[in-house]
């Protein structure tokens, strides 16, 4: 599971935010695409900003840089701004990473269905998530809360319908054409 | 207009003639002085104001005229009504005996005259110079050059009178003693010879001013022919060394000679210099001899001055050549090492050039304060251009105060003159400028550097060498630290560099603002740690020396410690 570093990850003054302008705002850029790609790969969705000092993403220690707490704070800060994250509560402890809308995943979810042939017809949840038929699909293991969230957008959009099944309290999905 | 002593001029001059130790107080050109009494007298005059007297001249058709009064002569300056308001009339009383006025019966029982002094502009700072001058009383002391004088004169006498006692302990109390009164002779001498010092100064500038004509015709020539026309010049005579400084000395010069500064000997100083190496002249140098040290430019390295201070003063210390090294007969080329010593001789007695060379240096006797400070600018501006190039084109105010004044000798000036003269640079075209970083450092620079420019010079430095810290760059571009650090700032807000602030203040070249940046580069700069430059850098020892050893150290080729005038040419 090596996760490709970019190149600049190995370089110190990149653990440093900048106090220029122009280079700090490509510096956070930079920072907030390694983090949505780490989390992507890693498939993380969350981040505990008090465990985030020593995690590998934030702390490389085979140049004994880290990014400082402050530091932290700013590069999810800008994460934010960028809509890719958002704090889970006002403690401001946890914060959500997402690497992806749920509007994106919402397309790929109708993508996949209708390429395989899913139109008019119902699907669990579960098969969807963790279903042999899409092991090898983006969305497989993706957090319930996002998948949910991204079923909800397709329900919007009036491309399918969720409903609760009574009897074993799952959730199931029409698509629509 | 005869109450008045007539005004002696000096000669082809149109200045007023001051007494020794008078001194200019205060300056005032749109005055007018008058007395009433039977006899009106008012006159439009420049006053000054000085510590003895109170003068004021006239200017008609190119010919100055004036007159005095002597401040002893002064008996009280009346109080105007308020303090506050602006003085423009001064009003004071004299011992003068006014033999024309009429005698009033409502004025003064005397008839001293009342001398008026009206002026266009208000000068609350006349009257107060004036009250303080009337207080101090400088004419009522008597300087110390008379009273030396007299000493001289009475002991002379003494001498010539006293018949020759020379036997028993009166004998040996007599010898003590005259010994004891001929020391104070030439010390209190040596103490009021100042000016023939002075004089003696100036011939050894120009002599030394020679001497840099011929090192730079020298240089020329290195270039083409090496070994012989090193020995040429070796011989010319690198020895303008610290005259003294070697010497058995008493007086003033042993003491400073050694050191680092201008050390204006003249004691009876037997000076017996041995240069290091073979072949150099030893000159017995007994008299006044004049001693100059070394300036260290960013004030390092105390080291180099044991091999120059070899030179000293024969006469007026022009001292014989010192080599430092060998000056063996040329024969083959091993005997002659990579780094020519005539070049590193050279390079010394370059800077040492550059602390001689003030003959006349500009003061405030006699000139008002917007010229005195145009005339300072001036002077620094031509002392600062001859080495502003070897410092890359800057140099800090810090730096050319205390090369400044060491160049002087006498009459210093203080920091906050030096500023304001340096302000005055722009505005009289001399071709620098002062500049304030952010952080608030004065520098004095080149009209055409400005920060872009400095910028890219860095980003090269960092380009060549890899990631540097202000220290490193101090090192390699023989610049003081603070200068060395807003360059790297200056290069950074140009988005040249960016910066790793984790541990020390590291510069990398700014990788985040380049498209398709070559990581490698940089990659294998950190892979090969930077092998104790700044241990090599540190120690007090010369910079060929240093060179040495720092070239031996680095084991990446890429890392080539060049000269410190190189660095610069690579920029």
């Amino acid at each position: 599971m090596s996760f490709a570093w970019p190149r600049y990850y190995n370089l110190p003054p990149f653990f440093t935010i900048q106090p220029v302008m122009q280079t700090q705002k490509k510096q956070l850029q930079l920072w907030c695409d390694l983090v949505l790609s780490y989390t992507r790969a890693k498939n993380i969705h969350m981040i505990d900003l008090t465990e985030a000092e020593d995690s590998e993403l934030f702390n490389n220690k085979n140049i004994e840089r880290k990014l400082s707490r402050q530091s932290i704070v700013i590069v999810l800060e800008y994460l934010i701004q960028r809509g890719n994250a958002k704090w889970v509560d006002k403690t401001k402890e946890k914060i959500q990473i997402v690497w992806r809308k749920p509007l994106e995943w919402a397309n790929i979810i109708y993508k996949w269905a209708t390429e395989n042939g899913f139109i008019n017809q119902i699907c669990t949840v579960y098969e969807l998530r963790e279903g042999d038929m899409t092991q090898n699909e983006e969305f497989f293991g993706l957090d319930i809360q996002v998948f949910m969230q991204a079923l909800s957008k397709l329900e919007q959009k009036g491309k399918a319908k969720v409903f609760q099944s009574e009897s074993t309290n799952e959730s199931g999905v029409k698509f629509f054409a | 207009m005869s109450f008045f002593e007539k005004l002696h001029f000096q000669t082809n001059k149109n200045l007023p003639q001051l007494f020794s130790t008078e001194l200019q107080l205060h300056h005032c050109s749109d005055a007018s002085i008058g007395y009433t009494g039977k006899q009106k007298y008012e006159k439009k005059a420049t006053l000054i104001l000085t510590s003895h007297r109170l003068l004021w001249t006239t200017l008609k058709k190119k010919k100055v005229s004036g007159e005095y009064i002597p401040l002893s002569k002064v008996n009280e300056i009346q109080d105007s009504k308020s303090r506050k308001s602006k003085i423009k009339k001064i009003v004071f009383t004299t011992f003068i005996k006014n033999t024309k006025a009429k005698k009033k019966k409502s004025s003064k029982k005397t008839d001293d005259l009342v001398v008026t002094l009206s002026f266009k502009s208000p000068q609350n700072e006349f009257l107060e110079k004036f009250h303080k001058a009337l207080k101090e009383k400088v004419w009522a002391s008597k300087p110390k050059k008379e009273t030396m004088g007299l000493l001289g004169t009475t002991t002379r006498s003494h001498n010539t009178n006293k018949p020759s006692l020379t036997i028993g302990i009166s004998g040996l109390l007599a010898r003590e003693e005259k010994k004891k009164i001929q020391t104070t002779n030439t010390l209190s001498q040596a103490f009021t010879d100042l000016d023939s010092l002075m004089q003696s100064a100036k011939e050894m500038v120009q002599i030394s001013e020679k001497f840099a004509l011929r090192y730079k015709r020298a240089k020329e020539e290195e270039e083409k022919e090496k070994l012989w026309k090193e020995q040429q010049k070796k011989n010319l005579g690198m020895g303008i060394g610290s005259g003294i400084g070697s010497g058995i000395g008493s007086g003033i010069g042993s003491g400073i000679g050694s050191g680092i500064g201008s050390g204006i000997g003249s004691g009876i100083g037997s000076g017996i210099g041995i240069g290091s190496g073979i072949g150099i002249g030893s000159g017995i140098g007994i008299g006044s001899g004049m001693g100059i040290g070394i300036p260290r430019s960013s004030g390092i390295s105390s080291g180099r001055n044991t091999r120059m201070s070899s030179g000293f003063g024969s006469g007026i210390g022009v001292g014989m050549p010192t080599t430092n090294q060998r000056t063996q007969i040329p024969t083959s080329s091993k005997n002659v090492p990579n780094q020519t010593p005539s070049t590193s001789d050279l390079l010394e007695f370059d800077e040492i050039l550059f602390s001689v060379g003030i003959k006349n240096p500009v003061t405030k006797k006699g000139v008002s304060s917007n010229q005195y400070y145009k005339k300072l600018a001036k002077e620094i501006a031509t002392f600062v251009a001859k080495f502003i190039e070897k410092m890359g084109g800057m140099i800090t105010v810090i730096d050319t105060y205390c090369l400044f004044n060491r160049a002087r000798g006498t009459e210093l000036i203080s920091p906050e003159d030096l500023v304001k003269a340096c302000k005055q640079f722009q505005k009289l075209g001399l071709g620098l400028k002062l500049h304030k970083f952010d952080s608030g450092v004065l520098v004095i620079r080149n009209d055409f550097e400005d920060d872009s420019t400095i910028a890219k010079k860095i980003l090269k430095l960092i380009q060549t060498h890899g990631p540097i810290t202000p220290f490193e760059t101090a090192m390699m571009l023989k610049i003081p630290i603070n200068l060395a650090k807003e360059y790297l700032l200056t290069s950074e807000r140009e988005k040249y560099l960016c910066r790793d602030d984790s541990l020390d203040l590291v510069f990398y070249e700014n990788f985040f603002l380049i498209e398709n940046y070559d990581y490698e580069k940089l990659e294998n700069f950190l892979k090969n740690p930077k092998l104790s430059i700044e241990k090599s850098n540190i120690q007090m020892s010369s910079p060929k020396s240093n060179k040495k050893q720092v070239t031996k150290k680095t084991n990446n080729s890429k890392k080539k410690i060049s000269k410190k005038n190189d660095d610069w040419e690579l920029l």
